[in-house]
């Protein structure tokens, strides 16, 4: 198993940016930053489990920013990730009914320096709401679909994985699990405006 | 229908990039045409594009649960509850208050000195009656007395046989001018004269003053053991002057 124990900022976003080793990149990232993270979120009225969640989150829109091109390194990693994790919880103190939270305690971290990430706040609330629709489809949808799209398989390789009959079967499940989730997105308009306005943004 | 069926399919297979160099071109040039087709083409571009973020999303979460495992198993993220923030605020305000106690106590402790507690406590004797003026020694002794000339006090001293009052006078000039030794000898002649006298105004305030003298003087026993014996007099003239708080502190500065 690779792991990467020292990896300078610049040398890890190039990882990630060209995802290899991105495994490495990930639990490096969970090693160096997530008690820090998750202190923030504990000492502000958040559980364990919330702290878990949040940087998972906050984990998932970084690699995603990084592969991107839409954070190449303009502050520390640390920084970054500092401010997306305190924004998230604000924003899921405020959705829990916790108004008056529009400021988090971090002593510990008062030398913290912070970036402004409220563009990506609005994407990621953006893409949870997709994950959420794709989370509706089929499990055999999701499955081919990701080995399609984001794993990069190709037909022959997800034949073997689903044991289907042929190429052409694959291909045309394929085919209809994108339809229909295009239909499912595209069947909320404002949800869809926004991820134009990400995409194309 | 037809057309939209081929749309589907180059439409699938551009997202797919799987056309040629010169299919995509034409395509291309298709797509800056057709608004609904270009539509259509965002919005499948959409729908791969959150099958991207998922893919990232299930890998991240099954690093996730991984990970979790190796930290926890390494270093324990401290959970701090509630309860124990507020005990650890309660503590943390409590020894504030005994560090500031502390504080409050010590600099009383190395702050008091004789001349300090002396300062605290003296108040000069005044003469309240207005004898007629004659030649006689001791009236030139209150009267020199009265006009603060102390030096004039302990030089008529020095020439003449004085009433108990007059030696009462001159220990206060030399209280005053700082010789403590002469002071106190003559304060303890007054209270020797006047020691059967019950209910005495110038016994009481020579006892007083030689309390003070002996304080000023760092004679720590004689000062406690006398402002005490006043402290406890119920008819004292001057028990008020010497409260167990105010004795206590001379203790301590002993102890020093």
């Amino acid at each position: 198993m690779e792991v990467i124990r020292n990896l300078a900022d610049g040398e890890l976003l190039e990882a990630i940016r060209l995802g290899k080793g991105l495994d490495a990149a990930i639990k490096l990232v969970y090693r160096d930053h997530f008690e820090s993270m998750a202190w923030l979120v504990k000492n502000n009225n958040g559980s364990q489990q919330d702290a878990e969640d949040i940087f998972q989150e906050v984990v998932v829109s970084f690699i995603e920013l990084v592969q991107k091109g839409k954070f190449r390194g303009e502050s520390s990693v640390k920084t970054f990730l500092f401010s997306m994790t305190k924004n998230t919880w604000l924003n899921e103190l405020k959705k829990r009914g916790r108004t008056g939270a529009r400021e988090l305690k971090y002593e510990k971290a008062k030398d913290q320096q912070e970036m402004d990430v409220s563009h990506f706040i609005a994407e990621q609330e953006a893409k949870k709401q997709v994950m959420d629709v794709v989370g509706q489809l089929g499990d055999t949808c999701k499955k081919i679909l990701v080995m399609f799209y984001y794993e990069n398989l190709s037909m022959k390789e997800i034949l073997v994985n689903l044991e289907y009959e042929n190429e052409q079967v694959v291909r045309n499940k394929k085919y209809k699990c994108l339809k229909q989730l295009e239909q499912m997105i595209t069947s909320d308009p404002s949800l869809t405006q926004t991820l134009k306005n990400i995409l194309h943004g | 229908m037809d057309n939209s069926t081929q749309y589907d399919d180059e439409l699938m297979r551009y997202i797919d990039g799987e056309m040629t160099e010169s299919e995509k071109i034409d395509f291309e040039k298709q797509l800056a045409a057709d608004r609904s087709l270009k539509q259509a083409m965002d919005n499948l571009q959409l729908a791969k594009d959150a099958v991207r973020s998922y893919g990232l999303k299930e890998k991240v979460s099954g690093i996730h649960q991984e990970m979790m495992k190796e930290l926890k198993t390494e270093t324990p993220v401290k959970q701090i509850s509630n309860v124990r923030r507020i005990i650890r605020l309660s503590v943390a305000v409590a020894a504030s208050v005994l560090l500031i106690f502390v504080c409050i106590e010590a600099y009383n402790f190395y702050s008091l000195s004789s001349e300090k507690l002396f300062a605290e406590n003296y108040t000069a004797y005044e003469l309240t009656t207005t004898r007629s003026e004659n030649d006689s020694a001791g009236s030139k002794i209150e009267k020199a007395y009265r006009e603060k000339n102390y030096g004039e006090v302990i030089k008529l001293n020095t020439n003449s046989v004085l009433s108990i009052k007059d030696v009462f006078l001159t220990g206060m000039s030399y209280l005053e001018t700082n010789d403590l030794s002469k002071a106190i000898s003559n304060f303890q002649v007054v209270i020797a004269d006047l020691k059967d006298q019950k209910n005495s105004v110038m016994k009481d305030a020579a006892e007083y003053y030689l309390a003070l003298a002996y304080l000023k003087n760092s004679d720590y026993d004689q000062a406690i053991e006398l402002m005490a014996a006043i402290h406890d007099n119920s008819s004292h003239l001057y028990k008020a002057k010497f409260s167990q708080k105010y004795i206590d502190k001379v203790k301590r500065l002993k102890w020093r």
